[in-house]
C-alpha cells in the first residue's frame, strides 16, 4: 500500500444464502483517480458498492479506507470517514425541499445538540446558519439553487440526478461512487453530466469510482476500468486494453447493449 | 402425570391460536398485510356458532361448519371492500385500515347486542378420562382432533389443489403470477375465504372450551394467534401451528407454575425475544431489502 | 429576525388563549364539564404531539403510546399520594421514567421495520399494563386513588411546552435527521445520520412528554387503573395523529382538539363513538391516506398562496 493509496480491497467477497454473489474482488484506487467499474447486469457492481459503503458485510476480505480498516462498520460511520455514494435508483428524500436533502447530508458539519436546538441556545442558531450557508454553496455548484424550496419529488428526473450527487457532496467526500449516475438520461444530459463529474473532481481533489453502463461515458472519462462478471473481476486496465479485452467482450454477448 | 396433562391442555389451547395464526400467516403471506381485523372473525365465529346452537338448536358440528361458512363469506366482504383498494399503498396505511375495520367490528357488535358476556350451551358434556395416569378432558380432545383434522385438510388444499398451487405463485411473486395467467383478486379472495373459515372454527371451539363469549374476546387471541405466526415465521403455514402449539404450551406451563396473572406477559415476551433476536421466526429464512 | 417575530406572534396568541381560558374559569363563566373538556383536550393534544414525533416526522410507526401513558401517570401519582411530594415534582418524575421506559423499549424494538415495529410497540405496551396490574403497592386492577391536582394553568402549560419543544427540535438539524429517515433510511444512512440514534432520541422525546400528559391525566381523575392504559388507549392517541396528517404538527393538534370535542360529545353512546371512528380512520385511509394536512403545516397553507402568486409575476 503506497502512500497514495486511497481505497484497497483484498478478497473482498459476499455469500447470500449460499450463494456467492461476490468473490475475490481485489482493487486499489489511488487518490485523485477516476475509475469506472462496468460489468453486465447482474455482476455484482450494485453490491460491491453496498459493501463498500456498510449496507451489506462482506462475508470475506478486507476494506481498507484512508489507512483504516472498514469491515464491521455502519454505513454512517463509513460516510463519515469520508466515503459517500449515489443510488442507481434514486433515493432522495422526497418530501424534503431540495436544500434540506442538502442539508441533511451536511448533518455533520455543525454540532449543536438536541438540547441546544431545544432551547434554541445560540450554538443552535449559529450551527443552523452554517449549514444553511454551506448548502446554498452546493446547490449554486450545481445550478440548483433556484429550485432550493421546491420539494425534491418535483424536480425534473435529470435535477433529480444532480441533486443526488450535490447530496452525495455535502457529506464532504474523499471518494465518491456513482451508480449509474448516467442511467436514464438523454445524451445531452449525459455529456453535461460528463463536463460535471469532471468539475466536481478537479474541484474538490475527489476520487471517484463509478458503474456505468453508458460506454460513451465510461470510456470518455475513466483513467481505469475494473470489469466485474458473475462476482469476479475478470479485467482491469485503461479504456482501450479493456475495448480490446477478449474476456470483456466474451462477458458482455449476448447482451445487446455493449454501446 | 400431571404434566402429561398440562402438555396435553397446553396444546389444546395452542391448535386454537394456531388455527387463527394459519389465517394472518397466509394473509400476510399473500399480500404482505397484518390483518388486524382477524381475531374479530374470530370472535363472529364464535358469535355464529352460539346462535346456531342455542337458538337455531344445531349440533356442535353443523354449527361449526355454518360458523366456517358465514366467516369465509365476511372475510372475503372485508377484503374486496376495505382492503383491495390499499393494494398499492403503504404498509401504514393497511396496517391503520385494518385496526380501523377491527374496531369497526367490535363496535358494530356491541352496538347491536350489547358487551356483555354470552355463556356458551353445553352441547357436548366434558367427560374427563383417564389415559396411562393422566386425567384428560374429552373437550381437549375433541379440540385437539377438530383443529388437527382441518390443519390437514388445509396442508391438502395448499399443495394438492388448484387454487393452492395458484395462492403459493401469488404469495411468491403476484405480478408473475399474474402474467402466468393466474386470476390474482381471485386467488387473494379465495386466501381470506379459507384463513377467516378457520378463524372461525376456531371461534366456535373456543367458545365449547371456554365456555364464556363476548365482542372483544378476539382481541387478545388474535394478537397471541399472531405473536404465534411470527414465532414460527410469518408466511409459513406449518410454522404457524407449530408456534401456535408452542405458544399454547409455554402459556399452560407458566399458569402451572403459579404466574397465571402474568401470563398474558408471557407471549408478548416471546414475541419481543423473537423479534429482536431471530426476526424471520423457527422456521423463516432471512430477507433483506434490495438497495 | 422574521422567524423569532413569528414564534412571539405565537406564544402571545397561545397566553390569551390561556388568559381567556383563565377568566372564563375564575369567573364561572364555564362549568366544570367544560373546565374538564379543556383539561382532556390539553391532554390530547401533548399525547398526539408526541406520538406525531415518533410516526409523523421520524415514519416509525408505534402503536403503543399509551404504555407511556401509564408509566407517566403511575409514577406521578406515586410521587404525589405515596411520597408527598409536589406536583411539578411529579410531573417531572414521571415524564423521566417514562422516557427512560421509551429508551428501554425503543433500543430493542427500532431496529424492526414497520408491521414488526408496530406489533413490538403493542406488546411491550401490553407488557407495561401487565406488570402494573401485578404490583399491588399500586392497587393491582383495582387501581390507585390520586388526588386531584390538575389546574388548567398545568394542563395548558405542559401542552404548550410539547409544542414547543417538539417544533422546536423537527426545526433543526436533528428533525431534518428524523425526517429523512422516515423518508429513506437507507440513503439517510448513506448520508452519514446515526439513524438509530435519532430513532431512539425520537422515540425517547415522545415517551417523555406521554409521560408528562400521564402525570397531567391522573391528577385530573380520582383513581387510575391499568385498564384505562389499554392498546384502545394507544390506537385512539394513534387516529389523532392519523386524521392531523402523518407529518403535520398542526395537524395532530387541530385533531385531537376536534375529535376531544366530538368524544365528549357521544361520551354517552361509546359504541357510536368507536363506530364513527374507526369508519373515519378507514375512509380516510381509503380516500385521503395523508390525513387532513398531509405533511403540511397550518402555516404552510398562507405562504404557498404567497409563493403562487410570485412565481405567476415571474
Amino acid at each position: 500500500m503506497t502512500s497514495n493509496t486511497l481505497l484497497q480491497v483484498e478478497n473482498m467477497g459476499i455469500t447470500f444464502g449460499g450463494l456467492k454473489a461476490v468473490q475475490g474482488v481485489n482493487m486499489v484506487l489511488q487518490q485523485g483517480e477516476l475509475v469506472g467499474l462496468i460489468g453486465p447486469n447482474g455482476a455484482g457492481k450494485t453490491t460491491s458498492f453496498n459493501m463498500l459503503t456498510g449496507v451489506y458485510k462482506p462475508t470475506e476480505g478486507n476494506i481498507t479506507f484512508d489507512g483504516n480498516l472498514l469491515n464491521g462498520k455502519q454505513p454512517y460511520q463509513v460516510t463519515r470517514s469520508g466515503i459517500s455514494r449515489t443510488f442507481q435508483n434514486i433515493r432522495l428524500f422526497k418530501d424534503l425541499s431540495v436544500l434540506d436533502n442538502v442539508k441533511v447530508a451536511n448533518h455533520s458539519l455543525a454540532k449543536h445538540t438536541i438540547l441546544s436546538s431545544i432551547f434554541r441556545l445560540p450554538t443552535h442558531f449559529s450551527g443552523e446558519a452554517k449549514m444553511e450557508q454551506e448548502s446554498l454553496a452546493f446547490l449554486k455548484i450545481f445550478g440548483l439553487d433556484k429550485y432550493k424550496d421546491e420539494l425534491a419529488k418535483n424536480l425534473p428526473y435529470g435535477m433529480q440526478r444532480r441533486l443526488e450527487i450535490a447530496r452525495a457532496l455535502a457529506a464532504k467526500p474523499k471518494l465518491l461512487l456513482l451508480d449509474e449516475p448516467a442511467a436514464g438520461m438523454n445524451p445531452q444530459e449525459t455529456q453535461d453530466l460528463m463536463e460535471l463529474i469532471a468539475f466536481i473532481r478537479k474541484e474538490f481533489g475527489l476520487t471517484i469510482l463509478l458503474i456505468e453502463h453508458d460506454m460513451n461515458l465510461v470510456m470518455g472519462i475513466c483513467e481505469r476500468i475494473y470489469v466485474l462478471d458473475h462476482g469476479q473481476l475478470i479485467a482491469e486496465g485503461t479504456p482501450l486494453e479493456i475495448r480490446n479485452n477478449p474476456k470483456v467482450i466474451e462477458a458482455y454477448l449476448g447482451e445487446e447493449v455493449v454501446d | 402425570m400431571e404434566w402429561i396433562q398440562q402438555l396435553i391442555n397446553g396444546i389444546s389451547i395452542g391448535s386454537i391460536y394456531a388455527l387463527i395464526a394459519l389465517g394472518y400467516t397466509m394473509v400476510y403471506g399473500i399480500i404482505k398485510l397484518i390483518n388486524f381485523a382477524h381475531g374479530d372473525v374470530f370472535m363472529v365465529g364464535a358469535f355464529i356458532g352460539f346462535y346456531a346452537i342455542a337458538k337455531w338448536e344445531m349440533n356442535f358440528f353443523a354449527a361449526l361448519l355454518l360458523a366456517m361458512m358465514l366467516c369465509a363469506v365476511f372475510g372475503v366482504i372485508i377484503e374486496r371492500v376495505a382492503y383491495k383498494r390499499l393494494r398499492n399503498s403503504t404498509r401504514i396505511a393497511a396496517l391503520i385500515t385494518a385496526i380501523g375495520v377491527s374496531l369497526l367490528i367490535e363496535y358494530t357488535v356491541v352496538f347491536f347486542r350489547g358487551a356483555q358476556l354470552e355463556s356458551y350451551p353445553k352441547t357436548i358434556e366434558n367427560k374427563t378420562i383417564t389415559i396411562l395416569g393422566a386425567q384428560i378432558g374429552t373437550h381437549s380432545i375433541l379440540i385437539l382432533s377438530v383443529s388437527i383434522g382441518l390443519m390437514i385438510l388445509l396442508q391438502f388444499i395448499v399443495q394438492k389443489t388448484k387454487i393452492g398451487k395458484a395462492m403459493r405463485a401469488v404469495s411468491h411473486d403476484a405480478d408473475a403470477a399474474r402474467l402466468m395467467g393466474i386470476n390474482v383478486d381471485n386467488t387473494i379472495s379465495a386466501t381470506f375465504a379459507i384463513g377467516s373459515s378457520l378463524a372461525g372454527a376456531a371461534g366456535v371451539i373456543f367458545g365449547l372450551y371456554y365456555t364464556k363469549i363476548d365482542p372483544f374476546m378476539g382481541v387478545i387471541p388474535g394478537l397471541k394467534a399472531f405473536i404465534a405466526a411470527v414465532l414460527g415465521g410469518i408466511g409459513i403455514i406449518p410454522g404457524a401451528m407449530v408456534g401456535g402449539m408452542l405458544l399454547g404450551v409455554v402459556e399452560t406451563v407458566v399458569s402451572a407454575l403459579g404466574f397465571s396473572l402474568w401470563r398474558d406477559a408471557a407471549a408478548f415476551i416471546i414475541l419481543i425475544l423473537i423479534l429482536v433476536f431471530k426476526p424471520e421466526g423457527i422456521f423463516g429464512k432471512n430477507a433483506r431489502e434490495k438497495v | 429576525m422574521k422567524k423569532s417575530k413569528i414564534f412571539w406572534g405565537y406564544l402571545v396568541l397561545a397566553l390569551v388563549i390561556y388568559g381567556v381560558g383563565q377568566a372564563l374559569i375564575s369567573m364561572n363563566v364555564i362549568d366544570l364539564y367544560y373546565q374538564n373538556m379543556l383539561i382532556t383536550m390539553c391532554i390530547n393534544l401533548m399525547l398526539a404531539v408526541s406520538l406525531h414525533l415518533v410516526i409523523g416526522i421520524t415514519g416509525q410507526f408505534s402503536i403503543g403510546h399509551a404504555g407511556f401513558l401509564a408509566v407517566g401517570a403511575y409514577v406521578s401519582a406515586i410521587v404525589t399520594m405515596k411520597l408527598g411530594m409536589p406536583f411539578i415534582v411529579a410531573i417531572l418524575a414521571g415524564a423521566i421514567v417514562a422516557m427512560l421506559a421509551g429508551l428501554l423499549v425503543g433500543i430493542p424494538t427500532l431496529r424492526l421495520k414497520g408491521d414488526y415495529l408496530a406489533i413490538a410497540t403493542l406488546g411491550f405496551a401490553e407488557i407495561i399494563r401487565i406488570v402494573i396490574l401485578n404490583i399491588d403497592y399500586v392497587g393491582g386492577a383495582a387501581g390507585m386513588q390520586v388526588s386531584h391536582m390538575t389546574t388548567w394553568t398545568y394542563a395548558f402549560f405542559t401542552a404548550l411546552i410539547t409544542v414547543i419543544v417538539i417544533s422546536n427540535f423537527t426545526k433543526s438539524r436533528h428533525g431534518r435527521a428524523c425526517i429523512s429517515i422516515r423518508e429513506d433510511e437507507i440513503a439517510s444512512d448513506a448520508m452519514g445520520i446515526n439513524t438509530t440514534y435519532y430513532k431512539v432520541a425520537a422515540f425517547a422525546i415522545g415517551a417523555f412528554f406521554a409521560g408528562v400528559a400521564g402525570a397531567i391525566f391522573a391528577h385530573n381523575t380520582y383513581i387510575i387503573q391499568p385498564a384505562s392504559f389499554g392498546f384502545l388507549k394507544s390506537f385512539d392517541i394513534l387516529i389523532f395523529v392519523v386524521l392531523g396528517g402523518l407529518g403535520s404538527l398542526s395537524g395532530s393538534v387541530i385533531s385531537a382538539i376536534l375529535l376531544t370535542f366530538v368524544s365528549a360529545y357521544l361520551a354517552n353512546f361509546p359504541e357510536t363513538r368507536m363506530i364513527i371512528y374507526s369508519l373515519v380512520l378507514i375512509l380516510v385511509m381509503l380516500y385521503r391516506p395523508t390525513g387532513l394536512m398531509g405533511t403540511k403545516e397550518i402555516t404552510d397553507l398562507f405562504k404557498s398562496k404567497k409563493k403562487g402568486g410570485m412565481t405567476h409575476d415571474e
